[in-house]
């Protein structure tokens, strides 16, 4: 895929607490990124086949529990558009991988839109 | 169809008159203080399921357990390393009885545990979070740079932080706190995780896990700092908390983490379908109602307003749907039911009333407030 049309989106709820900073979609572009970091983003969205998840992953019994967090994690490619919800605990390490890569990216202080 | 879930009901081991009782509380030995405000706490449950009549003993087919009031502590911690994985079980680092296994999260955790453990036998009689000694288990090392801690059903899971936001969810007694109270209000009430009921579950954490620090530094309720997480948030961030029960709103307002979005009143009440309703937001109210109820009574917060709130939340007539107006009308007859008329059901209405919410002899109402969105 070509970096420069690559966009990423991140949003989270749920968890200990609320932040409103942390829930509102937080985007980048992967073309703003240092070259290292947009390679690992790529390289990580190939290897837990994003594009080919289901709009729903992870997850185990809803009825119990407090304080789980969910993701939203959606890539854009020019005119295609790919989101999925990541439920709370996230079982693929790759995906947990990809997933930690783009909080990097997004939360970076000054960085992300 | 809505079902409750099984309550429990302790067997009655001896009836004193609660005047007799809380003098023994008041000025016994520590053993005879432990034994009486156990004896008060499960008296005065006993006298609600009474009073709620039909009921809960329709709805109480599955009692069980009978003299879970006289047993030894029986305290069981057992600590797992995740190793930054999201698999469990992971491996056992710490378990009762062994002595620190030098992995400051694993040791926090096991402390935190403890403190909790204790704080409920010893303060609320209650043997760990059902009641009946179950063993506490802990997970530490969740997930890579994991920038939160939960609790899964059964057990208390917590990340380390990722270092830029958040550190260690462990570095946070009142935070190990709230997350084994998750556990006591799931195995006392049938509170939706959702709205209101939601809020008024994440308000007895918060209640409980503030209450626990607070007895471990031997703080009243005036020196309390009624922070909910301090020193979890990264010295980068601009904030000192998650939430502020003081002061619902102020715990932090950073360039990431946004601003902290809690009302500590009614008319400030959020609406939204975020964060399962609200949950962590709208619990700055009634968590703000007890801070007040401790603040106007004075001395341990954990000796008049935690013993009330417990109480109320060991309730008969908390429901799946219990809204903020009928736990504070629940928390008034609770502090009735344990001091009588006076200066602690006052205290409760009026912090209440504080709020935006008036419990009036024969009803709670809340006037209309307009509701605000998140962020507004």
């Amino acid at each position: 895929m070509s970096r420069d049309s690559v966009r990423i989106q991140l949003s989270q709820e749920g968890g200990l607490a609320a932040f409103p900073g942390l829930a509102r979609p937080r985007s980048v572009e992967l073309s703003e990124l240092p070259a290292e970091q947009a390679e690992a983003i790529e390289h990580g969205l190939r290897d837990a086949r994003f594009r080919e998840l289901p709009a729903v992953v992870g997850g185990g019994s809803a009825s119990k529990g407090a304080d789980q967090r969910r993701y939203t994690l959606t890539v854009e490619e020019g005119t295609r558009r790919h989101s999925v919800e990541l439920v709370e605990p996230v079982e693929d390490p790759r995906l947990r991988e990809l997933l930690s890569l783009v909080k990097r990216a997004t939360r970076r202080r000054g960085g992300g839109h | 169809m809505l079902t409750r879930r099984r309550r429990h009901v302790h067997s009655i081991h001896c009836i004193l008159p609660p005047y007799l009782l809380r003098s023994i509380a008041e000025n016994g030995t520590p053993q005879q203080r432990v034994k009486a405000l156990r004896t008060v706490s499960t008296d005065s449950t006993f006298r609600a399921l009474r009073f709620a009549g039909g009921r809960v003993a329709a709805s109480s087919s599955s009692v069980r357990r009978l003299p879970a009031m006289m047993v030894e502590s029986q305290r069981q911690r057992s600590i797992y390393d995740l190793k930054g994985e999201e698999a469990f079980p992971g491996t056992l680092v710490r378990s009762e009885g062994q002595g620190p296994c030098g992995d400051l999260a694993a040791d926090e955790a096991f402390d935190g545990l403890g403190a909790t453990y204790d704080f409920f036998w010893e303060v609320m009689g209650r043997n760990s979070i059902d009641g009946d000694g179950m063993p506490l288990q802990a997970y530490v090392h969740y997930g890579r740079d994991y920038d939160n801690a939960f609790w899964d059903g059964r057990r208390m899971v917590f990340g380390d932080g990722d270092g830029e936001l958040f550190n260690r969810f462990t570095i946070a007694l009142d935070v190990i706190a709230h997350e084994l109270a998750h556990g006591v209000t799931e195995d006392e009430g049938p509170l939706w995780y959702f709205q209101q009921a939601g809020a008024l579950n994440e308000s007895m954490s918060d209640v409980f896990g503030s209450l626990v620090k607070q007895r471990l530094l031997g703080h009243t309720a005036d020196q309390a700092d009624w922070l909910i997480g301090a020193g979890l948030l990264a010295d980068e961030v601009e904030g000192q908390a998650l939430r502020s029960m003081k002061e619902p709103g102020t715990a932090f307002d950073d360039d990431v983490l946004g601003k902290d979005p809690q009302p500590g009143h009614m008319r400030d009440y959020v609406t939204t379908w975020e964060d399962n309703g609200g949950v962590h937001i709208n619990s700055g109210i009634p968590n703000r109602a007890f801070c007040m109820t401790a603040t106007r009574l004075g001395g341990s917060a954990w000796e008049r307003a935690g013993r009330i709130w417990y109480e109320a939340v060991r309730d008969p007539r908390i429901m799946p749907d219990t809204n903020f107006s009928d736990f504070a009308r629940i928390t008034v007859m609770s502090a009735t039911r344990l001091y009588g008329p006076g200066e602690e059901e006052a205290a409760v209405k009026e912090a209440w009333e504080e709020v935006g919410i008036r419990v009036s002899r024969d009803r709670v109402s809340v006037p209309q407030w307009g509701s605000v969105q998140p962020g507004a």
